[in-house]
């Protein structure tokens, strides 16, 4: 090998040195303090959110005669599977004094909109297609309450109320 | 005419085969998270693929070797080795997300879970490397692949504000309520999505295969610089219609289902049936390409005999590494393990890979012994040293962005 490209792999290795020791250094916050809990209540609540609003998408397509029915139920029983791992991984955590009244309030709504999403699984399953427009007004709804929720999240309890 | 068309083949079959599970899912969460505000990168990815794919296609046709044959030889056991560990733990994850791919792409048609599909699929996939010849697995499956090209047609039907599309990708911005943390770990996933090294392996393999000589070089650059870049535009209308669709109702893609939705709301079941059709095909392609690409890479680092033109046992140790790979690929996903967990996992350590994956081919397409006066020129070598140093930043950001980001959270 020439000195040039000796030179090369030796900086490219230093790179890969470089890069382990980041790896080492980089490791994300583990200590549940307000603010990361907060943060960790807002992904929760972006994830369900994001099921209700892709579920109410396909539903309204069905309804338009643009899915098929086994691609509707693949995404309904996707979305609701996803929106209960996080909705259980976020109950999980241990909420800091200040967050306690407002954890039972987060867990409450995704729980709730967690059985919003069996029921719509549960419908689209048995081909209850009278039962769409009324679930996708549910959902709509759920939607609009998890952003809500989400933007009271961005703040601390007592700033929250003063926005 | 005989050529035209063997130029048009392989520019299609180029385009088709260019996207793949990590293409389909990167391209679409980034598209609805950050519409195309990180376009650049695809075009930037998508120029540094060309670069070295025309290095690795170029070796394969003068000197007649692929490129880890070469590598071995040219910088000894050890640093072959290191290449040949990184690439190919690579390529083995990408292998497995691709084969989970197929299964999540049948599952959309037949709402089977995924988990009882993937039997099923390795065996497909099992008996294409097997039986099918060369042609028949690039050509079919490339050309079926092009059924993507339904992004771009439901992207203009779903008549999005163009100038502000064009804005976002030529501007460096990012939406209000993101970090810059999560954009640069998009940024890093989409460049190891473009730039995944089993690409290089399959097309200079390839080239290996279908014995390819210093005439076909005009024939592998169109391939390569009109292919692979007309490739990038399929992801591009992936992104841009998550963009347009799912972008507004702060849907964060997750499933691969959710990949499909705007081509339904622009086009209908017609439109959805042909995404199907491409979802399998593009997965499924690359399913075959990732597969052979391990078996190429242990089989030429080793000296075995092997490839699709040698009869199966004359190459017992490559096809026996083609099950093994395929098998293993089943056992893992057959756990319940997410194929798109195992995606994500892979675009990313794709970018960890690429530096030990392409400094080689530098190094080997600089070479006279085996290049004779088709060495680099000025430019591949300006191009290829530009492109070490980005691939030298993505490499050292991408572990660090994935555990600070929890994997773009």
């Amino acid at each position: 090998m020439s000195p040039r490209w000796r030179g090369l792999v030796r900086a490219m290795s230093l790179v890969a040195a470089l890069a382990q020791l980041a790896l080492l250094t980089a490791c994300a916050p583990g200590t549940p303090d307000e603010g990361s809990w907060r943060l960790d209540a807002r992904h929760a609540v972006s994830d369900v959110s994001s099921q209700t609003a892709a579920v109410k998408l396909a539903l309204d397509q069905e309804r338009r005669g643009h899915v098929f029915a086994r691609y509707l139920q693949t995404v309904a029983v996707e979305a609701e599977e996803n929106a209960g791992a996080s909705s259980e991984k976020f109950s999980a955590t241990q909420p800091p004094a200040a967050e306690t009244s407002r954890y039972s309030r987060v867990t409450d709504e995704l729980e709730r909109d967690t059985g919003l999403l069996a029921d719509v699984r549960i419908a689209v399953v048995a081909r209850r297609e009278s039962e769409y427009a009324a679930l996708a007004h549910q959902l709509a709804a759920a939607s609009e309450r998890l952003a809500t929720l989400e933007r009271e999240l961005e703040h601390a309890p007592g700033a929250a109320s003063h926005r | 005419m005989k050529k035209f068309f063997a130029v048009a083949l392989g520019i299609l079959t180029a385009i088709g085969g260019f996207v793949d599970i990590g293409d389909l899912v990167t391209n679409a969460q980034v598209g609805s998270r950050f519409g195309l505000s990180l376009g650049w990168v695809v075009a930037v990815g998508v120029l540094g693929i060309c670069v070295f794919a025309e290095m690795s296609g170029r070796i394969a046709a003068v000197s007649g070797r692929a490129t880890f044959d070469l590598v071995r030889e040219r910088l000894g056991p050890r640093m072959g080795l290191l290449n040949l560990a990184a690439s190919m733990a690579v390529t083995l994850l990408t292998f497995i997300a691709e084969v989970g791919g197929v299964a999540l792409a049948l599952q959309l048609v037949s709402s089977v879970s995924e988990v009882l599909i993937v039997p099923f699929v390795a065996v497909l996939v099992w008996l294409v490397l097997w039986r099918a010849k060369f042609s028949v697995l690039e050509n079919v499956l490339g050309l079926l692949g092009l059924a993507l090209v339904v992004y771009a047609v439901a992207l203009w039907k779903l008549a999005p504000d163009w100038s502000h599309l064009a804005h976002q990708w030529v501007t460096v911005q990012k939406p209000a309520d993101e970090g810059w943390n999560t954009w640069a770990y998009y940024a890093v996933a989409l460049f190891g999505a473009a730039m995944t090294p089993y690409e290089v392996f399959f097309f200079s393999s390839g080239g290996v295969e279908e014995r390819w000589t210093v005439e076909d070089l005009s024939v592998m650059r169109a391939n390569v610089f009109i292919g692979f870049p007309l490739g990038g535009l399929l992801s591009l209308a992936i992104a841009g219609c998550t963009a347009v669709v799912l972008g507004p109702l702060e849907i964060s893609v997750d499933t691969l289902g959710q990949v499909g939705l705007p081509v339904a709301v622009a086009l209908g079941k017609i439109g959805l049936a042909v995404a199907l059709l491409g979802f399998v095909a593009a997965t499924l392609g690359a399913a075959c390409e990732t597969g052979l690409s391990v078996g190429y890479s242990l089989a030429q680092y080793f000296g075995w005999q092997w490839g699709k033109y040698v009869r199966p046992d004359r190459a017992a140790r490559f096809h026996v590494v083609l099950g093994l790979v395929t098998v293993l690929a089943a056992a893992v996903l057959v756990t319940g393990v997410d194929p798109i967990l195992v995606t994500e996992l892979s675009v990313v350590f794709s970018a960890v890979a690429l530096p030990l994956t392409y400094l080689p081919i530098l190094v080997v397409a600089n070479d006279p012994d085996y290049l004779g006066r088709h060495v680099n020129g000025r430019l591949a070598n300006t191009l290829g040293v530009v492109y070490l140093g980005v691939i030298g930043v993505a490499a050292a950001a991408a572990i660090p962005l994935l555990v600070w980001t929890r994997m773009g959270a």
